[in-house]
């Protein structure tokens, strides 16, 4: 069959989404979901059309033991692996780290050198593809008092209407993330940090951007879609 | 239902999809605590066994707590993607190699849906998007409608449908295929 044909790849996609394939058709249609986006978005919008079936469903409550052992798996896979490793947009490593240099040294060497301040930790946000696309930098020497950030977006993001960029630290471990603001949509600029913000920067292990209501996320923690992080490095 | 009261909007659990994607440990206990009861109602139809719906809701969840960062991406709601990744896992589940030789006894099970699908249209009325499949479903043959019906709720092969509505193979293949366009065809007229 061919897959490419649109009839064909909704009507493949109905019937695995309906579940009534034999185990090595299904096999054969998880190969072809792989690498086929069209046939990705097909499923998911047979999900969508027959969700409200599920509503038929009664609830019934899982013994204990089935939390208990999700949270041993996801404790151990944690201690095992450390803090970035298995975060889900981490995980084209190799492609982000060859990016990531190549940022850093665009960053560090290409621009006028009297006008650029020298860099002491820098973060490279990727999106959920691996690709690099927001470059934040704190500038080496500045007092702790008056402590500034500086962003740089690689590509112009698209903000939704009614909709704002808030930018977090990430402490790593079990601590929730704590916002270092509102960011604008513009490819430069530059962000106060508070005094309380300047003293756990240089202690956390990340920075992430999420998508929240205009002027923040009113619940103190991101509420909205993370499109972007990275690992805050220190570099100085 | 007592459960759905308590039942967070979706706004709610995208939120607390977006703190998992963090490694915000207690928000993925929260979404624990308000998904967890509907999505092993959904492994359990589909595997009918305790021990295995236990096993499938916890790859799930290990999961979801891994692929939390991915959601933002799906660009659907919150619950029809978990939705998804436990019926997913349920019917890989039963479709190993080795189960589907086994012959689990699905006649208690027939007669039970016979029994709930017998009005299953009633209860679907809750958001907007219930309501349209609910009426979308009404048009389709009653045979149709059944076997779409037991393959997604009950997680049905052709195979089985076909041994269990006692219908040959090709019948119950014609009764999905045509089923599934009428409903497509009248879910995306309603939605233009």
């Amino acid at each position: 069959m061919r897959y490419d044909q649109p009839q064909l790849r909704d009507k493949l996609a109905a019937e695995y989404v309906l579940g009534t394939m034999t185990g090595r058709v299904r096999a054969r249609c998880q190969r072809l979901l792989r690498y086929n986006a069209a046939l990705r978005r097909d499923v998911a919008a047979w999900e969508m059309r027959l969700a409200p079936l599920t509503d038929l469903t009664s609830a019934v409550n899982p013994p204990a033991r089935v939390w208990r052992a999700i949270t041993a798996r996801i404790g151990n896979a944690r201690k095992k692996t450390g803090y970035w490793s298995d975060v889900g947009v981490w995980r084209g490593l190799a492609a982000v780290s060859s990016a990531f240099v190549l940022v850093l040294a665009t960053v560090l060497f290409s621009r006028e050198p009297p006008a650029e301040e020298p860099v002491s930790t820098i973060a490279v946000l990727a999106n959920d593809k691996s690709q690099p696309a927001m470059v934040v930098s704190l500038p080496a020497k500045t007092s702790a008092a008056q402590q500034h950030l500086k962003i740089k977006m690689l590509a112009q993001l698209e903000l939704p209407a009614g909709k704002s960029f808030e930018l977090w630290m990430l402490p790593g471990g079990a601590a929730t993330p704590v916002s270092l603001g509102v960011i604008k949509a513009d490819l430069t600029q530059t962000i106060q940090v508070t005094d309380a913000a300047s003293r756990l920067l240089p202690k956390i292990s990340g920075l992430a951007i999420s998508v929240e209501p205009a002027g923040g996320s009113k619940t103190g923690l991101p509420s909205g879609p993370v499109i972007l992080s990275g690992p805050w490095i220190k570099i100085l | 239902m007592a459960a759905d009261a308590a039942f967070p909007q979706p706004e709610a659990l995208e939120a607390l999809l977006s703190r998992c994607a963090l490694h915000d440990q207690r928000a993925f206990a929260e979404l624990y605590r308000y998904t967890s009861a509907k999505l092993f109602g959904v492994a359990l139809r589909i595997l009918r066994r305790e021990d295995w719906a236990e096993e499938v809701l916890q790859e799930s969840f290990v999961n979801i707590w891994n692929h939390a960062a991915a959601y933002a991406a799906a660009k659907s709601q919150p619950m029809t993607w978990m939705t998804s990744i436990v019926r997913n896992r349920s019917l890989d589940w039963l479709r190993r190699p080795r189960q589907e030789d086994t012959n689990v006894d699905y006649d208690l099970l027939v007669e039970n849906v016979r029994d709930d699908s017998a009005d299953p249209l009633e209860q679907l009325a809750q958001s907007a998007e219930a309501s349209a499949l609910a009426r979308c479903m009404t048009l389709l043959d009653s045979q149709q409608r059944q076997s779409i019906a037991l393959a997604f709720q009950h997680g049905l092969s052709h195979s089985e449908l076909a041994t269990h509505l006692r219908q040959p193979l090709g019948t119950i293949k014609t009764w999905i295929r045509r089923g599934l366009e009428r409903l497509r065809s009248c879910l995306d007229g309603a939605r233009t």
